[in-house]
């Protein structure tokens, strides 16, 4: 899990273009979206698409988003469970 | 109806020039050279910064250097020129649809692919819900982008206008420019500029602002006295084109103190100016400039930004001569720019006492 996290943070860090971030910036239990990392409406669409390309996971549910998407924990917690890749 | 006159009062660039000098680049064995960044940072917050491509945030903070310059913050309109538009952003999307199979599309670089992303960047910037427009013509993005906003000025629909010329030149589109033989293959020589004997130019990217007012003030580097865009030059004669268009200004070509030419060391391409200003009876001095910019499609913004600055200062840097006459006053420059010798822009600019 520990590993994962990792992972997810320096794709995150990629994937959004985090210039000049670490994952040793990012904290994991911080919320993604609004006060914490800040991200916004098309950094969502860019987290889906992440794991369907990278994990193998299709979010078919909407509402699934805001639970999955709250923080790096759960969001690593969701992808140990049903990824297929 | 009543026209307006048409003054430029501020003026931004981000070039492969440091910011604020003018010296001879090295090109080098490519002949390509890319932009001298500035300090994104320090006028964009990070939050919009990492989203944005490189010719976005160029575009961005030359505008907001000729806005700071011109002593405003919103203008009544944003209109800009492109040849390429965000190519760099539209590269990547597209070679993940190859690579990845048209699945997994990224939508930051689809949504920023669109040309009109530059002009709308700098409207969310500054919070402008103004008239905002895009042009794409090529080698005469930045011309048309001009003359929407002169004519929208002189008709007084427009009490100002902020134009902009952004162009980017990605790795992979200067490889394909190389193929078609657009570069030239031996290292550039300032010689070629005088009198090219070879094909081919040199390759640079830039971004150039211009603040258009119908008021001179303090900040007014010169008045655009008149903007003729001509099509399909083939039909009409140009050297009769420009003496109408100087006519029509109460001018001929022997009371033009300098023309600003779009020469950029590519014998066809130089062949066209050389007809019209060095072979005939009156010979204006010449100036240019693409070998400090290098050739891009909107380059001809250094250009306008040179020949503003001149009439300002009334002081000719030594690297634009191409030809010198004798002046004691720079009044008139006659800006000259054509794209493969089918479509020309001509841009009478004048001195402004304060």
């Amino acid at each position: 899990m520990k590993d994962l996290v990792l992972e997810l943070k320096k794709e995150i860090i990629e994937v959004l273009n985090f210039e000049g971030m670490t994952p040793e910036d990012i904290d994991e239990n911080a919320p993604l979206f609004g006060d914490g990392l800040g991200l916004d409406s098309i950094d969502a669409l860019e987290l889906i698409v992440l794991m369907e390309k990278k994990y193998g996971i299709k979010l078919a549910d909407p509402n699934q988003g805001r639970e999955i998407f709250a923080s790096i924990t759960t969001m690593a917690a969701y992808i140990k469970e049903h990824r297929t890749k | 109806m009543k026209q307006h006159s048409v003054f430029i009062n501020g003026i931004g660039s981000i070039s492969i020039q440091k910011e604020g000098t003018l010296t001879l680049p090295e090109w080098g064995e490519e002949n390509y050279l890319r932009c001298i960044d500035p300090p994104f940072a320090q006028y964009i917050s990070p939050a919009l910064l990492r989203r944005m491509s490189k010719v976005v945030k160029r575009g961005i903070v030359g505008a907001l250097l000729a806005l700071q310059d011109g002593g405003m913050e919103i203008p009544d309109a944003i209109i800009s020129g492109t040849g390429l538009g965000c190519i760099e952003d539209t590269e990547k999307f597209l070679s993940a649809m190859i690579e990845q199979n048209e699945q997994f599309l990224q939508p930051t670089h689809f949504i920023q692919s669109t040309h009109n992303t530059i002009s709308s960047q700098i409207a969310i910037m500054l919070k402008c819900y103004n008239y905002n427009t895009t042009f794409s013509h090529l080698g005469i993005s930045l011309e048309s982008a001009l003359f929407d906003g002169f004519l929208q000025i002189k008709m007084g629909m427009l009490s100002n206008a902020l134009i902009n010329g952004c162009d980017e030149m990605t790795p992979d589109y200067h490889l394909m420019l190389r193929k078609v033989g657009f570069w030239k293959r031996s290292p550039f020589q300032i010689e070629d500029m005088h009198k090219a004997t070879t094909s081919g130019t040199v390759a640079g990217e830039g971004c150039n602002s211009i603040l258009l007012s119908n008021e001179k003030n303090e900040h007014t580097y010169a008045e655009i006295n008149d903007i003729q865009l001509i099509h399909h030059h083939e039909k009409n004669n140009i050297e009769e084109q420009i003496r109408l268009f100087l006519n029509r200004n109460e001018l001929s070509l022997s009371e033009i103190d300098a023309v600003m030419m779009g020469t950029n060391g590519d014998i066809e391409n130089d062949s066209v100016y050389d007809k019209l200003y060095f072979e005939g009876k009156d010979n204006p001095t010449q100036l240019i400039y693409r070998h400090l910019s290098g050739d891009y499609f909107t380059s001809s913004g250094f250009g306008l930004i040179q020949s503003a600055r001149i009439l300002k200062s009334q002081d000719i840097e030594p690297l634009l001569y191409r030809k010198e006459s004798k002046k004691d006053k720079i009044q008139h420059i006659l800006f000259h720019n054509h794209y493969k010798n089918s479509t020309h822009a001509l841009i009478l600019l004048s001195v402004c006492s304060n």
